[in-house]
C-alpha cells in the first residue's frame, strides 16, 4: 500500500503555532497531532476566551445556527471533500466498515439541521432567543430570563463513535461557548475535519475552536492537564467509566470551585417491545436489527437486550428468530467491521454457554451467523441481563 | 462408582504415569465416550454440535466446552471428591466458576509429575516457600490445593505459607530469605505474581536484596491480568533477578486454570539443564493436547499463528476433557506461549483474592 499524506487531527486558533508534532498510525492512515506545552495551551485558552468575548458571544443565535446548518448540509453531500476524507480514513481508524461509517455520519448529522436545533433550544431554554437577550417568562411579563453558556467548554472525547466530535462542537457553539476539545487516540481525526468545515464557512470561528490531543492521565501530561482543567469552566468527558473517573479525579485537583464537570461513562441500552408491535413482526425486527448493528453495537444507545412482551400475535422467540434473519440480511449491506481476538473469544464463550444451557434443558435458543461471530441472537426465557459484545 | 467407571479413570491415571505417544488418541476417544455417556448436558451439547462417539474419529473433533460454562452449571461425570472454585471478581458481582473433580488421584498424578519435570528436573532438594494462602486460607482455590499437594510430597513446612487472612507476611518472608542466604540453603519460592510483585516493591523501597544460594528458583503464576500494573514479563523477571539473585533460567512461569486439572510450565529450567536454548514457552504435558484455533471460525490454525487456546486434558476425565478458553497464544517450538489472557477471565482467581487482601492492609 502506498503511503498516504498525513492527516491533521487538530485545529489551533490562527496565531498559535506549534513546531513539534506526533503521529498516530492506523494502518495506512497517519494522523498528525501537535505536541503541546503548558505555555502553548495557556495561550490557546487566552485566545479562545478573548474570541468568545469579542466575537462569539455577540453573535445572534440565528447566525450561529446558520453556520452550523451550512456545515451540516455540506457534510450530508456525498461529494463534500471533508466528508470524503472522513469516509476514506475512518474505516481504517475505527475498524468500522465503510458502509457503517457512511450511514453513521449521515444518521448523526441529519439530527443537527437548523430546525431540529431550534426545537432543541426552545425545549431546553423555553425560548432560543434567551441566548441573545432577556426574554419574558411565559405568562409573567415582568420576569425576564436570559441564558448564558460558559465562556469556554472543555471536552474530553471518547473514540468509540466517529462523529461524536460534531455533536460536541455543535452543542458547545449553541450556547456561544468557545470549544476546547481533546480528541481520543482511538479516533483523532473526525473532529478536526468538522472544525475545518466550520472555519471555512465562518473564518472568525477559527479563533473560537481548539482541537488537540495529549496522552491523557500520563505523568508527562501533568502540567498540560493542570492548565486544561484548571482553566475550564465546564468540563465534559465521555468514555469508559474508568477514563471518565480518571478525568474527574485529575480535574478535581485543578478545576476552579465554580467550574462544573459532566461525565458520560458507560451506558447500557436495552429495548422494550410491546405485544402490539409484534403484529408487524418483520418491520419491528428490521428496526431493532438496525439499532443493534449501528456502530457495531458499540454506541451508548446500542441495545444489548430486548424484552419482548408475551401475549401478542407472535411469541418472543419468533421475534428472536426474525431479529437474527434481519441481522443476517443487514450484514450484507452494513457489514460488521474488524473485531479483536478477545471480542471474538467472548462472543464464542457466550454463544457456547447459551448452547450448553439449552443442552441442559433451559428455555434458551441460539441464533447465529453460520461461520464466525458476525451476529448472534440468544433467546432466553430467564429475564436476567447478560452483558455482551454480541454483534 | 461402578467398576466400569473406575476402569476409565484408572486407564487415564496409568497413562498420566506412563504416557505413550500412540496411546493418546484411543484413550482420548474412550474418555470422550465416557463423558458423553455420563453427562446428559454434555451429550445434548455434543449432539447439537454434531460430534458424538459415532462420528468423532480424532481427539481434534471432540466438542469443546467453553470455560465460562463452569459458571453456569456443574459439569461432571459423577459425584465430586472435591470442588474447585474460581474467586469472584473485585466487584463480586460475577458468577464463580465451579469445577467438580470426581477422582483427585488423577489431579494429583498430573500435578506432581508436571511439577517435578519442570521445577525439579535436577532432583534438587530445596526449602519450599509459598507465596500463596494455605488450603485453610483459600479453601476452594485449585492453586492452593496444588501447592499443598506439592508441599506434602516434598515435605515442605506448613509454616512456610506466607499469605494469611491479612495478606502477605512480608516481614516474616524477608527474614526467612535472609536466613536462607546465611545458611546457604537454596530455596524454591512458589506463588502468585502479584505477591512476588509486592515483595519486590517492598524490597526495592527498603533497599533490600538477596543473593539466594545457587540452585534457588521461582515458580510464579497468575500474572497481572486485568490489573493496573504496567510491567512486561521481561522487566518483572529482571526485578526478580535483581532482588532475589535468581537467574531467569530459574524463573518458571506456570499457567493453569480452575477448570483444568493439568497445568503448563515454562521449559526454561529444563532447557538450561539440558544446555539448549529456546525462547521462553510452555510445554504441553504428554497427557494433554493444545490447539491454537482461529478466534472467529474456531478452526485449527497452522503453527506460528496467534489464536485462542483449546486444551484436551485426560486428567479432566471426570468433568470434561475438551476446553475452549479465551486465552490467546501462539505455537512456539513444541509448545505455546500465552500472549494474552482474556480480560474478564479469572484464571484461578487467586490474584484477585490477594489483591483484595493487599488492598485491605
Amino acid at each position: 500500500m502506498t503511503d498516504r499524506p498525513d492527516f491533521d487531527g487538530f485545529h489551533l486558533p490562527p496565531p498559535i503555532k506549534v513546531s513539534t508534532f506526533t503521529k498516530l498510525k492506523f494502518g495506512s492512515v497517519q494522523v498528525r497531532l501537535p505536541v503541546l506545552t503548558a505555555t502553548t495551551l495557556s495561550d490557546v485558552i487566552n485566545h479562545l476566551l478573548a474570541a468568545q468575548e469579542q466575537y462569539l458571544s455577540r453573535q445572534p443565535i440565528e447566525n450561529v445556527l446558520e453556520i452550523i446548518d451550512v456545515a451540516v448540509a455540506r457534510w450530508l453531500k456525498p461529494d463534500d471533500p471533508m466528508r470524503r476524507t472522513a469516509e476514506q480514513t475512518l474505516p481504517e481508524i475505527t475498524g468500522l466498515s465503510p458502509a457503517m461509517v457512511r450511514l453513521g455520519l449521515t444518521r448523526m448529522l441529519e439530527g443537527y439541521r437548523k430546525k431540529t436545533l431550534y426545537s432543541i433550544l426552545d425545549e431546553e431554554l423555553g425560548d432560543s432567543r434567551r441566548l441573545d437577550e432577556f426574554r419574558p417568562k411565559k405568562g409573567d411579563a415582568d420576569n425576564l430570563i436570559r441564558a448564558l453558556g460558559p465562556r469556554i467548554t472543555t471536552t474530553i472525547l471518547a473514540g468509540n463513535i466517529p462523529g461524536l466530535g460534531a455533536s460536541e462542537l455543535i452543542a458547545t457553539l449553541l450556547v456561544k461557548s468557545s470549544c476546547f476539545v481533546k480528541v481520543s487516540s482511538d479516533e483523532p481525526l473526525f473532529t478536526a475535519l468538522f472544525a475545518k468545515t466550520l472555519v471555512e464557512i465562518e473564518p472568525r470561528l477559527a479563533h473560537c475552536l481548539a482541537v488537540v490531543w495529549w496522552p491523557g492521565g500520563k505523568p508527562e501530561s501533568q502540567s498540560i492537564e493542570e492548565v486544561a482543567f484548571g482553566r475550564s469552566e465546564l468540563l465534559t468527558a465521555t468514555g469508559s467509566d474508568e477514563s471518565v473517573s480518571a478525568v474527574r479525579l485529575t480535574a478535581a485537583g485543578y478545576q476552579p470551585a465554580s467550574a462544573r464537570f459532566i461525565g458520560n461513562g458507560h451506558r447500557l441500552s436495552l429495548g422494550l417491545i410491546g405485544r402490539e408491535a409484534l403484529d408487524d413482526l418483520n418491520s419491528v425486527a428490521r428496526n431493532a436489527a438496525l439499532d443493534v448493528a449501528m456502530y457495531d453495537q458499540n454506541g451508548c444507545l446500542s441495545p444489548h437486550l430486548f424484552y419482548v412482551e408475551t401475549g401478542g400475535t407472535h411469541f418472543p422467540r419468533e421475534f428472536a428468530k426474525a431479529l437474527g434473519q434481519e441481522l443476517a440480511r443487514l450484514e450484507m449491506e452494513l457489514p460488521r467491521g474488524t473485531v479483536d481476538t478477545s471480542t471474538s473469544a467472548r462472543v464464542h464463550q457466550i454463544r457456547s454457554v447459551a448452547e450448553i444451557k439449552q443442552a441442559d434443558g433451559e428455555e434458551v435458543i441460539v441464533f447465529g451467523s453460520e461461520s464466525g461471530t458476525l451476529w448472534t441472537v440468544i433467546y432466553e426465557a430467564d429475564p436476567a441481563v447478560i452483558l455482551s459484545p454480541l454483534y | 462408582m461402578t467398576a466400569q467407571e473406575n476402569k476409565i479413570y484408572d486407564e487415564a491415571l496409568d497413562y498420566i504415569r506412563q504416557p505413550s505417544k500412540a496411546g493418546f488418541e484411543p484413550l482420548a476417544l474412550k474418555v470422550f465416550s465416557h463423558q458423553f455417556a455420563r453427562n446428559p448436558t454434555y451429550r445434548n451439547y455434543c449432539e447439537a454440535k454434531g460430534g458424538t462417539p459415532d462420528t468423532v474419529g480424532s481427539w481434534r473433533e471432540i466438542p469443546a466446552v467453553p470455560t465460562d460454562a463452569f459458571k453456569e452449571m456443574d459439569i461432571a461425570c459423577g459425584p465430586p471428591e472435591k470442588v474447585f472454585m474460581t474467586s469472584g471478581t473485585s466487584q463480586g458481582a460475577a458468577k464463580r466458576g465451579r469445577h467438580p473433580v470426581p477422582r483427585m488421584d488423577l489431579y494429583r498424578a498430573s500435578a506432581l509429575s508436571n511439577f517435578s519435570a519442570h521445577l525439579l528436573p535436577d532432583l534438587a532438594s530445596l526449602r519450599m516457600l509459598f507465596l500463596t494462602g494455605s488450603p485453610e486460607t483459600w479453601p476452594h482455590s485449585s492453586l492452593s490445593h496444588m501447592i499443598e499437594v506439592i508441599r506434602r510430597e516434598y515435605g515442605g513446612d506448613p509454616a512456610d505459607y506466607y499469605i494469611n487472612e491479612t495478606g502477605l507476611d512480608l516481614d516474616r518472608l524477608i527474614k526467612t530469605l535472609g536466613e536462607a542466604c546465611d545458611r546457604n540453603e537454596p530455596v524454591i519460592l512458589l506463588g502468585i505474581t502479584l505477591a512476588f510483585h509486592q515483595m519486590i516493591q517492598y524490597a526495592l523501597t527498603h533497599r533490600r536484596s538477596f543473593r539466594l544460594p545457587s540452585g534457588s528458583r521461582v515458580m510464579d503464576t497468575g500474572g497481572f491480568k486485568g490489573r493496573q500494573i504496567d510491567l512486561s514479563k521481561t522487566d518483572l523477571y529482571r526485578r526478580y533477578e535483581e532482588v532475589l539473585g535468581i537467574p531467569r533460567t530459574h524463573i518458571v512461569n506456570e499457567y493453569g486454570m480452575t477448570e483444568m486439572c493439568s497445568q503448563f510450565y515454562d521449559t526454561v529450567l529444563i532447557d538450561h539443564i539440558n544446555g539448549v536454548r529456546h525462547p521462553r514457552h510452555k510445554r504441553i504435558p504428554p497427557w494433554v493436547r493444545t490447539l491454537i484455533v482461529d478466534p472467529e471460525t474456531l478452526e485449527e490454525l497452522p503453527p506460528g499463528s496467534t489464536g485462542l487456546l483449546r486444551h484436551y486434558d485426560l486428567a479432566n476425565c471426570g468433568s470434561v476433557m475438551a476446553l475452549q478458553t479465551e486465552d490467546i497464544g501462539r505455537t512456539v517450538s513444541d509448545g505455546f506461549e500465552i500472549t494474552g489472557r482474556a480480560a474478564g477471565a479469572e484464571a484461578r482467581g487467586c490474584s484477585l483474592i490477594v489483591e483484595e487482601l493487599l488492598r485491605a492492609q
